[in-house]
């Protein structure tokens, strides 16, 4: 549904007593792309093979098959609800971490809390140093999508954090490791069309994190992204961005991408001129539908804030903390919201 | 109970094949009737010919059929644990879909929204709160008096806690009627209210009718307890209210209409240090379970530097916490059997660090995630093991 208002008049009703924008026209923060990152939400049907081939009822092969079909349908949700670059489904992947359990030095560990949900994964055990990683064991089970595309990798900082060292190497040692066994997949991608590349990081400004280093992050990061740094994007979930101003500035990646913390950033605040701001406003633990107005207005705002044009709007949290109809839905207010931008852009 | 270490189940057991193939659409094969066959007959369940009768069918089975299919299946189940040697059992949890589902699908307030992961292929149904919750009926006592007109040992029912059934919902009322002056302080009171309003209206009539109806020991199932730090004290708070009049420390005896039970909590998947000290101010409750066995090494000793993954038992004495512990000595998540010598020095560690009348002895969570052959084998090891601890400690020789 397009709002019966153009982008650039559209006016900011929803922000008071956040950095007096009331009122305010959008005007220039014109963003070109409106895509989704992360695990996507699992549909029943794959959900049902998935439980099969667990108990023994499906093999091998019937599961990849079913793997199959949920990518290409998410691929033909994306298309369906006009977002892009497209994004794979990860279906494969069982959490973000799960494909650097596969490397060598590493394992699958205890099952673990991801911070305060009831989903949870299997931390990483890591045994020894990690070579680059084999490209295969990241791809398993999906394909780079045709034309442009977003790739989606747990930062290194993340990473480090939520995995065991059985050496008990410090975190920052641990993140520049993963960085450079996440180096082979960037170029990967980059090679296979990919346009985007996502580092999620969950944990650096969670607010009971145990362990933070700016430094640490962004040396993990710039050596995960090489020379392709300028078409990455550091995406900070699951707490106040505005609350480690370190942080957005150690960034050493072409973009950034953050949820709206509902306040001004703190005075003094200095991101890189050109930074790609991706405004993550889609909330992908909350089963309430966002309107496209809604996501409009929001990632307006959060460009506002910080001075900078908005470059993207997407998601949050990964869309597979909540049921797949809801998280269709949110995909298709997403669209609507890109539709809205291309109307008045 | 006087029984040293004795020994409880402590969650749900995987489904039985006839029973899965009954209720879907494969159908009922031979190879599940003749599993219907042979454990009934190795379990010695009374008139199992009639389920193996009723399996015949194949499929098609009405409404009514695949009821009686569930409660064959609860019977089965009361008396493998039995079987395998346990003192407080359960049936499984066979009748009821999942722990979470069951109480919200027999509650008005609720809609479903849909599947969940919670890890690996592994899912919930998740339900989103649209108007203030209520119990529709006391939904475990059926259940329950049919367990109790077949048990042969003493009967212990989990009920899925008020704090767990909040925090694994969608909000999609009280976050829009909540007060506060900002997003965090709107959103805590909507948590507060939902949590309480669970307690009151869900869980202290369903567990008030399970004492009304003679159960004796009640398991609350807190699996969220500690998900959000910051929350601990409201976890107590709706324990309390849940039991509020119902439960009695230490009471393990048959009460009779305005008697109380025995109450204990089960917790997993958290950080246990974080329940200290607001799990002090719990009124009524006999017991924490919490996991112990997936953090430990599987190494032998008894030892503190021997058992890492019981290093909370150490909070007890150090609040000087009133509580038993359900000790948790299987790790659910994994194939892998425990030696019943580890399953023993697990339980002389405990006994040595908090006092051997103390520790009751458990898997650490429901084995439903398990095949039949590894909960058979993990089963076997923890009665086996318990028996050596109780040998181990009245030789003194631990």
């Amino acid at each position: 549904m397009l709002l019966p208002v153009s982008w650039q008049n559209y006016s900011i009703a929803t922000c008071s007593g956040t950095g007096g924008y009331e009122g305010r026209a959008l005007g220039a923060a014109m963003p070109g792309t409106v895509y989704v990152g992360g695990i996507a939400a699992r549909s029943e049907r794959y959900m049902k093979t998935h439980w099969e081939h667990a108990k023994g009822f499906l093999d091998a092969a019937g599961l990849a098959a079913s793997r199959a079909t949920e990518e290409q349908a998410f691929l033909a949700a994306q298309r369906e609800a006009g977002v892009g670059p497209l994004s794979p489904a990860y279906v494969a992947w069982e959490d973000l971490l799960r494909p650097l359990c596969a490397a060598q030095g590493a394992a699958a560990g205890a099952l673990t809390r991801f911070f305060e949900t009831n989903t949870f994964y299997r931390q990483p055990e890591l045994s020894g140093a990690l070579a680059p990683a084999d490209v295969e064991a990241w791809s398993a089970g999906w394909s780079p999508p045709p034309g442009e595309w977003v790739l989606s990798l747990p930062s290194p900082w993340d990473a480090a954090v939520r995995s065991l060292d059985l050496k008990s190497r410090p975190p920052a040692v641990l993140a520049q490791e993963v960085g450079h066994h996440l180096r082979p997949v960037v170029d990967w991608a980059v090679r296979s069309g990919a346009s985007l590349v996502r580092f999620q990081d969950p944990s650096i400004v969670y607010p009971r994190a145990t362990a933070r280093d700016a430094a640490a992050l962004a040396e993990g990061l710039a050596a995960a992204a090489g020379p392709h740094a300028a078409r990455c994007t550091l995406h900070l979930t699951n707490g106040d961005p505005f609350a480690h101003p370190e942080v957005l500035q150690a960034n050493p990646l072409g973009g950034l991408s953050i949820e709206d913390p509902g306040r001004a950033p703190p005075a003094g605040l200095r991101l890189a001129n050109g930074t790609r701001l991706s405004c993550a406003v889609v909330r992908g633990e909350e089963s309430l539908a966002e309107s496209a107005a809604d996501i409009a207005s929001r990632a307006a705002v959060l460009g506002q804030r910080l001075g900078l044009g908005v470059w993207g709007i997407t998601n949050g949290w990964d869309l597979d903390h909540v049921p797949h109809a809801i998280a269709a839905r949110k995909l298709s207010a997403l669209g609507q919201a890109a539709r809205l931008l291309e109307v008045t852009a | 109970m006087s029984l040293l270490f004795p020994i409880q189940e402590i969650g749900s057991l995987p489904k039985s094949l006839w029973r899965l193939r009954a209720l879907n659409a494969e159908g009922v094969d031979d190879a599940a009737l003749a599993a219907a066959r042979r454990d009934g007959e190795r379990l010695g369940v009374s008139g199992h010919g009639d389920l193996v009768r009723l399996l015949e069918k194949r499929t098609g089975f009405t409404k009514a059929e695949k009821a009686t299919i569930k409660r064959w299946a609860s019977r089965y189940s009361l008396a493998y644990l039995e079987d395998k040697g346990l003192d407080l059992v359960y049936d499984g949890e066979e009748t009821r879909t999942e722990m979470y589902d069951w109480p919200v699908t027999h509650s008005s307030g609720f809609e479903a929204r849909g599947w969940c992961r919670s890890w690996d292929h592994l899912y919930f149904r998740k339900a989103a709160v649209v108007a203030p919750p209520k119990a529709n009926e006391p939904y475990h006592t059926a259940e329950f008096l049919h367990a109790r007109q077949h048990a042969r040992r003493t009967l212990k029912v989990p009920v899925t806690g008020a704090y767990t059934l909040m925090d694994w919902s969608f909000d999609e009322h009280y976050q829009l009627h909540a007060a506060g002056t900002t997003t965090a302080s709107r959103r805590a009171a909507a948590r507060h209210q939902f949590a309480l309003d669970l307690a009151r209206d869900v869980l202290h009539p369903t567990l008030a009718d399970l004492v009304r109806n003679g159960a004796t020991n009640l398991q609350v199932d807190e699996p969220a307890a500690t998900t959000k730090p910051d929350e601990v004290a409201l976890f107590v708070e709706s324990f309390n209210a849940s039991v509020k009049g119902l439960a009695t420390p230490g009471a393990t005896t048959a009460p009779v209409p305005g008697t109380s039970a025995r109450a204990s909590i089960h917790v997993c998947f958290s950080d246990y240090r974080l329940l200290f000290p607001h799990i002090l101010e719990l009124k009524g409750c006999s017991e924490f379970a919490p996991e112990f066995a997936n953090k430990d090494s599987w190494e032998l000793g008894t030892s503190d530097a021997d058992r890492p993954g019981y290093r909370i038992l150490d909070l007890w004495n150090e609040y000087d916490a009133p509580f038993d512990v359900g000790l948790g000595v299987l790790d659910v998540h994994t194939d892998r059997i425990e030696p019943p010598e580890l399953v023993r020095d697990r339980i002389l560690h405990a006994a040595k660090t908090i006092g051997a009348q103390r520790v009751r002895v458990n898997p650490d969570c429901g084995l439903r995630t398990r095949r039949w052959d590894v909960v058979e084998a993990k089963l076997q090891s923890l009665v086996a093991g318990t028996r050596l601890a109780r040998l181990a400690w009245q030789k003194g020789t631990q």
